[in-house]
């Protein structure tokens, strides 16, 4: 597995962890909508978030955290907005 | 998703700005969703959540705001400003500040806004002078109430408050139902306006979040009292429980449209969407307004809050 299959691996054990039970029937796949396809509503967004924060030991203050839960509309953009928070994090701990 | 109304006023923002919020009133309040995230193990603070809303509470001349209503197709919004003097101590500004920061906004954007100024009773006379001053020097064209502070909107204090709003003919919104938990829910019950509402037939009173909280009381009180209104703002929250908003579907099923204002209390939100999605998310064909007739629709969105606003007798906002 490369470290790209491997990071997407952990964000969707994130999210299957953070999706209510009724919408975890179906295959989780990128193109599905947190909100609408998956019954993610804004506080389990933050949750999300807070998790990824644990499970990757990166600071969320070094992000926009507002700007960022805006970005998260399908489950793709969890794993495109995931490195660029990691990206900013590791950015921000070498300055 | 069909076009966006080509009309809307929204009848509750406030200026998203953290000078004009007690830092108790927003620990209070993010309070809740750390017991949330707290009981699911996840290590959230009060610290960190505060932060994090914080950050969206950098726009005190409005122009994000602006910004979001010119993309959601929002022409105008009241702007209230809610004094928390007597609960709350820690407002980094006073209220007399806060209406000229106010006033301000009203300068930089004209058309764009209606400023509610709030006023405790406890300030007495010093209080209804600033009041008055606001409506008849500033712009300002509505009287707002924060009951959850300490005192219920049909206290004789308020009286002459309401006797000034007669006169300069504006409205009074009135928070309804829970809030931050630093401050009391107990005077947030509808039927605690209906005396003052009975006393001053010619003032109009909007029963802010009324579609939200409480709200087969306030559809009561909109139906059988002619100067009572009510505004859908927080349906966020009721978004957030069920994806529809139900409760406030309900509430805009019981033949009082005539009497309901579309609302978003900007920037309480923030985090959960902009205005354009919020707009979206009332008039799709999921949301609350969905089955309404185009005339319902249209009194909501904005005919009933021009209506109000028409009724106004004062002078005009300052141009800059």
């Amino acid at each position: 597995m490369s470290n790209s299959q491997a990071f997407e691996a952990k964000v969707m054990a994130l999210i299957v962890e953070a999706v209510p039970a009724q919408y975890r029937r179906r295959a989780i796949t990128p193109e599905l909508r947190l909100k609408q396809d998956l019954g993610m509503d804004s506080i389990a967004m933050l949750a999300l978030l807070f998790r990824f924060e644990q499970a990757f030991q990166v600071d969320l203050s070094t992000v926009d955290v507002g700007a960022t839960l805006a970005q998260l509309r399908t489950v793709g953009d969890t794993f495109a907005v995931g490195r660029d928070v990691l990206e900013k994090a590791s950015r921000a701990e070498s300055v | 998703m069909e076009p966006l109304p080509a009309r809307i006023i929204d009848a509750h923002c406030h200026i998203a700005a953290a000078e004009h919020v007690p830092r108790s009133f927003v620990t209070g309040s993010v309070s809740n969703i750390v017991a949330v995230l707290t009981a699911q193990g996840i290590p959230a603070t009060v610290d960190k959540l505060t932060a994090i809303f914080l950050e969206k509470m950098r726009d005190p001349l409005c122009d994000d705001l602006v910004k979001e209503m010119d993309q959601a197709g929002i022409a105008k919004a009241f702007l209230l400003a809610a004094d928390f003097s007597y609960a709350l101590r820690d407002c980094p500004l006073t209220i007399e500040e806060s209406y000229l920061r106010h006033r301000d906004v009203l300068k930089r954007h004209p058309g764009r806004f209606e400023v509610f100024g709030g006023m405790d009773p406890r300030w007495g006379k010093d209080g209804l002078d600033l009041f008055e001053r606001s409506l008849r020097e500033f712009g300002f064209r509505g009287f707002k109430l924060y009951p959850p502070t300490g005192f219920v909107p049909s206290d004789p204090s308020l009286f002459p408050f309401y006797e000034i709003c007669a006169h300069y003919r504006v409205p009074v919104t009135v928070h309804i139902g829970p809030t931050s938990p630093a401050l009391s829910f107990t005077p947030t019950y509808p039927f605690l306006l209906d005396e003052a509402a009975r006393r001053f037939p010619s003032v109009n009173f909007i029963m802010a979040h009324g579609a939200v909280s409480f709200t087969e009381e306030c559809a009561m009180l909109c139906a059988f009292r002619p100067n009572l209104f009510m505004d859908i703002s927080a349906f966020q929250s009721a978004l957030r429980r069920d994806g529809s908003a139900a409760v406030v579907k309900a509430a805009v099923a019981k033949g009082i449209n005539h009497k309901i204002l579309f609302g978003t209390d900007w920037p309480v939100f923030r985090l959960q969407g902009d205005q354009k999605a919020f707009v979206e998310a009332v008039c799709g064909e999921n949301g609350p307004l969905a089955d309404l007739s185009d005339a319902d629709r249209t009194m909501i969105l904005h005919g009933n809050a021009e209506r109000l606003l028409a009724e106004a007798r004062c002078p005009s906002a300052p141009v800059s």
